[in-house]
């Protein structure tokens, strides 16, 4: 079939698809990234590892 | 009825071109996501935990809209995603230029600097390793590594042309079409299971998994359209004449001196574009 083109502004349900699309892509992308061997280590770039500081002045 | 034919065709040549660069964008920095962090922090502008975070999302979200764009799924709302991070990295590249900051875009590495790291299924490294041992390849002095990275990309090439130059005006089995979206799909399978590094069984089962439904794939097209609906002349003209010059331009992109301030402002204008064009000239069935 050939798909008939004209031009129209992208309405309400394109703005919702893109959004969909920029949402899942960002799961992929985090979800990659944490089963990837060469994936960031987001522990560390998160600073999750640093254990936390005691407030000033709290008893151990 | 011309104008109309004419539209179609650029709409596809867009839509495939564009979505193959994204593809090929997103495969490079999955495969080194700590070099594109690295990238990303040079220019200054993301700081804190947005960096990691981002750096591990954008691949993503450029795989995604890359994909959508080459299987014509919401075509529009994909080339909408894309316009929006070409216009990201072009005022971030503006920034950079304006701190006279020289740096590399970090848009395209699939290769980096070794044409050995460029990601083939096992059985088209071996193919290629015994055409070039036949060819008595080693003996001439080719590199391997750079003839295996050229047959594959000069393959999708042609693949993606043969497409692009198939008459819209003629209702016909989406052949072709279909085909490069099997292709597509199974090489950015395997990117992705080059990229994230599983067990060797676990690679192994996929690589056989992937070759199967490729046969399986093909049988079944050539058993439903037959042997008419591959056309030979078009493939070869297009193997001829716009093969080399995609991938030249490939090549260019992913292995050539870095592309610097200006140099990247423009080759992401001509992609920002197309995928503009897309979105308000995409088909109207198209969300």
């Amino acid at each position: 079939m050939t798909p008939t083109i004209e031009c129209r502004r992208p309405g309400l349900r394109s703005v919702a698809w893109a959004a969909a699309i920029v949402l899942l892509g960002a799961a992929l992308g985090l979800g990659l990234n944490h089963v990837s061997s060469v994936g960031i280590n987001m522990t560390i770039a998160l600073g999750l590892d640093e254990p936390a500081q005691p407030a000033a002045g709290a008893q151990p | 009825m011309r104008n109309a034919s004419v539209k179609a065709w650029v709409w596809q040549a867009f839509r495939l071109g564009v979505g193959f660069l994204f593809v090929l964008a997103a495969a490079g920095k999955l495969r080194d996501p700590v070099k594109f962090m690295g990238g990303m922090d040079q220019y200054g502008l993301v700081h804190g935990a947005i960096l990691p975070l981002g750096a591990a999302a954008i691949p993503g979200i450029e795989l995604v809209a890359g994909l959508c764009l080459l299987l014509g799924w919401r075509s529009r709302a994909a080339a909408g995603v894309i316009s929006g991070l070409l216009l990201l990295f072009i005022g971030a590249m503006a920034a950079a230029m304006s701190k006279h900051l020289e740096l590399d875009c970090s848009c395209f590495d699939l290769m980096g600097s070794d044409p050995s790291a460029f990601p083939a299924p096992a059985f088209v490294d071996r193919a290629i390793g015994w055409l070039y041992q036949t060819a008595g390849g080693a003996a001439s002095g080719l590199d391997l590594a750079m003839l295996k990275m050229n047959a594959i990309l000069a393959a999708l090439a042609v693949a993606l042309f043969s497409l692009t130059s198939e008459p819209s005006t003629v209702p016909r089995p989406w052949f072709w079409r279909t085909t490069l979206a099997k292709v597509l799909a199974l090489w950015t399978a395997f990117v992705l299971l080059r990229a994230c590094e599983p067990a060797e069984w676990v690679q192994h089962g996929l690589r056989i998994l992937l070759l199967l439904s490729a046969l399986a794939w093909l049988a079944l097209d050539l058993f439903r359209y037959g042997w008419g609906s591959l056309r030979w002349g078009v493939l070869l003209g297009n193997a001829l004449v716009i093969g080399p010059l995609f991938w030249l331009m490939l090549y260019k992109l992913s292995d050539g001196p870095s592309l610097l301030g200006w140099g990247t402002i423009a080759r992401d204008v001509s992609m920002l574009l197309p995928a503009l064009w897309l979105v308000f000239y995409g088909p109207v069935d198209e969300a």
